[in-house]
Formats: structure tokens, sequence, C-alpha cells
């Protein structure tokens, strides 16, 4: 699979006022496949947008290499620039600009015509209000702005920090869709955002930085998958009794909450509830237990600070 | 070709900046109230005979240093100020609002981004500072036509004038993109206005005073020569125009060179 984007031992040091260094990003090697919607995740402070800015050539590394579409950057950025669409952090529009004079004005620079404008504003649903003064924007409003116009170049890849940044949970779905949609196109989308479940629903690979160390990288439904014990969540009213049952069939059993964790696959569900049932115990739920990206994100990223 | 693309599009952004727009009208305003001035203080027969250096006379627009002041010579003060504040907020204001992140976004070359938003800012500013020259200028036409006269307004004179103006406008150039490369270097609109400040009013006017040798480095002074295109009244020292000229220009390149090695090379970590 072609990578369009390539991370090797990327590493970013600031100097702080009183000469000590501080690593922004740590050895990162990451390697983005063509096409679908990647998801870059790590807690606040991890290095996410340093390793976009670095990407961007906003910052220059310290030490390693970052390829964008397969050209280096930032050496070859002046070829990499006009195919790839980005927001960094906060999108800054002129306030004082509608969108569309916004987005004209950013479109002349690459040549792009007016009607390009007026497609990316619709694309991101803020087509009745293109001639509207940016400043009257919700924030949610400028978060698509920001799209808008990072779709004006019609990029193959496009590069979003956080686009759900200060969205309500209606913002969110949209720009949800919309990634995914991107993503169904046939562009690339790589997207740092700390909203889990939202990276869950539309990522196809995900990769988790902590510390600015890679620590998790795959498909999401992989990655989920090695993560999860296989493992059935089986509810009934006496926990006690129904643990007691299994454990004389040789099970392994322990109480989670109002549940019994009973460690078999899901294809062994049969076994348990006919178990049970024998003893004349019925159940009230049966599930695989799942991890979620949330869970095993925070099982990642929050182990040092439990040390602490 | 891409290039010239891209310093119309500073222009348009320049221009778009409140304060640019804010600082045009203030200027429109001053030389509306400076016409209406003129006009009024014209009507007095008794005041207007004694005030021979009144616009109503129209060869007082621009007469050498040591024929007296000219009508046009304190414009030229505003101008520059106006152009060192729009200058540096033209930059400042960049890094502030976290649209210069935005613009790198879309422009690889930094150099070509700095060169076409300092060279945007330099045209812009001298064209704007003739046009409001010919403004101020024309805001005293009601006193001249109604009260005054154009006596000893000859092809010469009018070709001091449109000179003298060119001059103004150039000087205002140059502190344009002084004030862009020091509010490049800050990357701050008020650092860059404190540090220009500070320099001309208090650092220059300091050595000035206390080495009067050194008078003849400074800008002020030098600005001071170039503007009338004759030697300072009063100096102690000699220096030609053109001299004074070069001199500008010369403390200049440094600056701009500093600027945009610095905007080439530093990171924008921060939006």
């Amino acid at each position: 699979m072609v990578a369009v984007i390539e991370i090797e031992g990327l590493r970013k040091e600031y100097r702080l006022r009183h000469g000590k260094r501080v690593s922004a990003v740590d050895g990162l090697d990451l390697s983005v496949p063509e096409g679908g919607v990647f998801g870059f995740l790590g807690p606040n402070g991890s290095g996410k947008t340093t390793t976009i800015r670095c990407m961007l050539g906003l910052v220059s590394a310290t030490s390693g290499t970052t390829a964008v579409l397969g050209l280096p950057t930032p050496a070859e950025l002046s070829k990499v620039i006009p195919r790839v669409g980005s927001i960094v952090e906060t999108p800054a529009m002129f306030p004082t600009m509608t969108a569309r004079e916004n987005l004209e004005l950013l479109g002349a620079v690459d040549g792009i015509g007016k009607q390009r404008v007026i497609q990316s504003l619709e694309k991101v649903g803020l087509g009745d209000r293109a001639d509207h003064k940016v400043r009257t924007y919700s924030l949610g409003m400028r978060q698509r702005l920001g799209l808008a116009a990072a779709l004006l170049k019609d990029p193959a890849l496009l590069v979003l920090d956080e686009p759900a940044n200060g969205l309500d949970p209606a913002g969110i779905r949209e720009i949800r869709e919309l990634l995914r949609q991107m993503g169904d196109e046939g562009r690339t989308v790589f997207v740092s955002s700390h909203l889990l479940s939202e990276v869950e629903q539309i990522c196809d690979r995900v990769a988790i930085i902590d510390r600015g160390k890679l620590v998790l990288t795959g498909r999401v439904d992989e990655v989920l998958a090695e993560a999860s014990r296989p493992s059935l969540l089986v509810g009934v009213e006496d926990l006690s009794v129904g643990a007691g049952v299994l454990q004389r069939a040789g099970i392994s059993v322990e109480v989670e909450g109002a549940f019994l964790r009973v460690a078999m696959p899901a294809t062994d569900a049969a076994k348990v509830t006919k178990l049970l049932a024998d003893a004349g115990i019925y159940l009230s739920e049966l599930r695989p237990e799942s991890v979620s990206l949330e869970e095993l994100f925070l099982s990642i990223t929050a182990h040092e600070e439990d040390q602490l | 070709m891409k290039f010239f693309r891209l310093i119309f599009v500073e222009m348009r952004r320049a221009l778009h900046r409140r304060l640019v727009r804010w600082m045009i009208f203030i200027a429109l305003v001053g030389c509306a109230g400076v016409g209406l001035i003129a006009f009024l203080t014209s009507r007095n027969p008794v005041k207007f005979a004694h005030d021979t250096g009144h616009p109503a006379r129209m060869v007082n627009w621009w007469v050498s240093r040591n024929g007296g002041e000219s009508f046009l010579t304190p414009a030229a003060l505003f101008l520059v100020v106006g152009a060192v504040i729009c200058g540096a907020s033209v930059v400042g204001a960049e890094w502030k609002s976290g649209t210069m992140t935005t613009m790198l976004t879309w422009v690889p070359s930094r150099l070509r981004l700095h060169g076409a938003r300092t060279i945007s800012a330099a045209v812009l500013s001298f064209v704007i500072s003739f046009l409001l020259q010919i403004v101020y200028l024309a805001s005293a036409l009601p006193a001249v036509i109604t009260h005054g006269t154009t006596t000893g307004t000859n092809a010469s004179w009018w070709s001091a004038l449109l000179l003298a103006m060119l001059r103004i406008s150039f000087i205002t150039l140059l502190v344009t993109v002084l004030a862009v490369s020091i509010a490049t270097i800050g990357r701050n609109t008020s650092a860059a206005l404190v540090a220009l400040a500070t320099w001309a009013l208090v650092i220059e006017r300091l050595i000035a005073g206390f080495w009067p040798k050194y008078a003849r480095f400074m800008i002020a002074e030098n600005v001071g020569i170039v503007v009338p295109w004759e030697q300072l009244r009063d100096a102690s020292f000699d220096r030609p125009p053109i001299i004074a000229l070069i001199a500008l220009i010369g403390y200049l390149i440094p600056i701009v060179a500093v600027a945009t090695v610095l905007f080439v090379r530093r990171d924008v970590a921060t939006t």
C-alpha cells in the first residue's frame, strides 16, 4: 500500500527560556496509507500538532524525516502544498471579510476560480452564509469555513488538526459525515482529534501517540480486536450463585459490576447459557466484552499518570 | 506570474485590515479639516494679508526650506507616522490573528510570501501616500479659488512640487518597509511600534544631543534632508541629499535581510 505520509524518527525539541530542552516529538515513526480516514490520537501535549506542523513545514524537525505524498518535506514543500488541504489548530480567517471573500482571496493565491469557492462553501453547508462576515460566525461555522478552505484546492490529502474543536453535537455529526464522505471519495483524510468516539466511527485506521512516541497503530477493528479480551459479560440475578456454577464447570469467572465476566470467547456463548440454564439460572443479558477506542486510548496513555 | 498574483493578494489583504482603512479615513477627515480651516482663515482679509505662508497662496504649497515652511511639509510627518503604524500592523496582526499560519499552508515558499508582503506594503504605501497628498493639497483649493492666488506657480514650481510629493511618498515607502521588517522580527505590532518610536524619539535624539557629530547618521536627520532635497537649516554638518537617501536605504537593507532570514527560518509553532 502506498504511504501518503511517511514519518521516520521524527524528533522536535524546543528550548525553554532557561535553556532546558523539551521534546515535543521524540523519535516518531508513522506511515499513513493512501485513501480513507486516518485518526491521529494522543492526549494534550503528546505532539500531534507539532507532528502536523513538521509535516507541513511550519516548524523544522530537530532530526528525522517526513514525506508527504511521496515527497520529502520541507524540501519539496512547493510540490506538496498545492495538493494538501489543511487546518492547523483553529482556522484563522479575516473576521471583517465574508466567507466568500476570504476564500476568494486564498484561492487567488493558486488561481482558483470563484465557482470552486461556492462549491466548497456549499459542501460544508455554508452556501447560504457565504456573504456574511466571518466575525458573525459561531466557532462551529468557523471550523466549517476552515474545512471549506482546505477543500478549495481539491486536495489529495486533507490534514485536519482537531476539526471538531468547539462544535456542538450537531456540528460534530456534520463534520463526521463530511470527513467520511471525503475518505470515501478516495482522498486521504488525516485527522487528529481527542473525540475518540467520533474517531472510532469514521476512521479506518488510527495511530495513538503519547509523549511524542507512537504507541499503537493499525486498522481500527484490528486494534480493538487485539486489545479486547476474549470474554463474555453475563447478567444474572444472583451473581455469586451464577459464578459458582460456572467455576464448578472449570470456567474462569469474575464479578465485574452488575455482570459476571466469563473468560470465554463469544463463540462459546451457548455453553455458558446451557450451564446456567441447567442450574436454573436464567440470563438477563449476555454479550461479548468489547473495548472501545476510548478505553484502549486511556489504558495506553494514562498509565504513567496512574503511577504518579 | 504567481508571484505577482501573490503580491496582488497581499495588497487586497492589507487593504482589508480595519486599521489601514481607519488610518485612511482619519487622513481624509484630517484633509477635510485642514481645507476647512484654510478656507475659513482666508476669509479675513486682514489676517490673510499678514499670513504670508497661508495655503490659499498656492505657491506656499511647496517652497524650499530656506524660503520658509511649506503647506505640504507637515503632511509628510503624519504620512510617515501612519505608514509606520499600518506597516507594523499588516504583519503584526497576521501573527496575532493566526492568519499567518493559514497563509503558510497555502504558500509553501516563505521567501516568496515575505517578499510579496513587503513589496505589496511598499507599493501600497507609496501609492496611498501620494494620493493622500493630492487630497491634502486639493483640500486647500477652495481657499485658493475663493480668496487666494496662484501667482508664482510656474512650470518649475509644479515640477518641484511633484518631486517633493514623490520624495515624501518614497520616504513613507521606506518607513513602511522598515515597520514591516521590525514587525516581522518581533512578530508583533506593538513591539515594532515601540522599537521604532524608542529609536526615533529617544535614542536618536540622545545621540544627536550628546554627540552632534553623529547626527548625520540619524534617520530623522537624513529624512529631513531628503524631503526638501537640501541641507538641514542650522545643521552643524554638511550632507548632500543623495548621500542622505543612500544612507536611509543603507539602513534598511540589513534590517530587511535580518527580517527575511528570520521569517524563512523560524518555526511557526503557535497559531
